[in-house]
């Protein structure tokens, strides 16, 4: 629900990013991990919405998804642990350490000249 | 032709940058900060009433009340006599770090201790955002159902504390508390449970002296 919020907030980044150089905005390049709390198709929804007029004017949204990252101290293996339960899916061990999945950042930015 | 820009920006980094200023200010100041966050019905105010009064022999409190609109909180909790800013959203579904920056300069915060901030009713979106607090606090009562550190997992990963609420209904109600508190383990290991009754007055004293000795330990300043 706070997609829409999320969406200004790449807008601003994009426009002060543009501003420093030339050429037409043509795509946004997203990562959102699975634990960063965005619904990837809600902040789509909202970014087409608000990319009618202004930065974003025209632009096509790629959102690439990552998932949880678990790094256990037990057996020491790197897993993708399924929400909600945050835990080694080798051995099952809860000791350990979420390494991933809360990023949530713009890649890259890609422009036509 | 096309070309690509590496941007690398993180979309929440000045919400962040804004959080680290609040905390910033608030640790100076010597303020305890606690994000209260549950649905809605869940019993945030009810609890922030009971706390106020039993740590009020250890210092003032202060409260900024998140709502869509109206501030039929807000003015529950200025009948104990503190001082209440109240945020009204508009429709938006969390706060974020500037709405509390913008409250903290238009508050009067001389010898205030704790500051409680309500959040906005939702177990979903007050997750994403930092306000500068010390103290991430979870409620969900016994009439919701066991099962909500389970379902929302991302907002009670992010929560330091979870307080069961209303607990006097155990029994009453369709609530295996060993479940619940199971679940928020294995959302975060090291979150700490309360149990309590603020009607009945069950179990705010033990949250009450967590509560202090965590603001024992709170850092002077930011990092």
């Amino acid at each position: 629900m706070h997609e829409f919020s999320l969406a200004k907030e790449i807008e601003r980044i994009v426009a002060e990013t543009l501003a420093e150089r030339d050429g037409k905005l043509s795509q946004v390049n997203l990562v959102v991990g699975g634990l960063s709390g965005v619904l990837p198709d809600a902040l789509l929804s909202a970014l087409e919405f608000i990319s009618s007029e202004g930065p974003l004017k025209g632009a096509k949204f790629i959102i690439r998804e990552e998932p949880a990252v678990f790094t256990c101290s037990a057996c020491s293996a790197v897993t993708n642990p399924l929400a909600p339960i945050f835990c080694c899916m080798e051995c099952g061990s809860v000791k350990g350490e979420l390494t991933g999945g809360t990023e949530f950042y713009i890649e890259s930015l890609e422009v036509e000249e | 032709m096309s070309i690509k820009y590496e941007v690398m920006k993180n979309v929440l980094a000045t919400n962040r940058l804004q959080a680290a200023h609040n905390r910033d200010f608030l640790r100076k100041s010597k303020i305890y900060t606690l994000n209260v966050m549950g649905s809605p019905g869940s019993g945030k105010t009810t609890l922030i009433e009971a706390l106020i009064k039993e740590l009020g022999s250890s210092g003032k409190s202060a409260v900024i009340e998140g709502d869509l609109a109206t501030s039929l909180d807000g003015e529950r909790i200025s009948k104990l006599g503190v001082e209440v800013f109240q945020i009204n959203t508009v429709g938006a579904c969390h706060l974020n770090a500037e709405m509390i920056h913008r409250s903290l300069s238009q508050m009067d915060l001389t010898d205030t201790a704790f500051l409680f901030i309500e959040n906005i009713g939702n177990l979903v979106c007050p997750a994403a955002y930092d306000l500068g607090e010390e103290l991430r606090m979870a409620l969900v009562s016994t009439p919701e159902g066991d099962d909500k550190p389970y379902k929302y997992p991302v907002l009670f990963r992010t929560a330091d504390l979870l307080v069961v609420t209303k607990a006097d209904l155990l029994g009453a109600v369709e609530f295996n508390i060993h479940r619940a508190e199971d679940d928020a383990r294995k959302v975060r290991q090291d979150i700490s449970i309360f149990q309590v009754s603020a009607m009945k007055g069950e179990g705010i004293s033990e949250l009450g002296e967590h509560i202090q000795t965590q603001r024992e330990k709170m850092p002077k300043k930011f990092p």
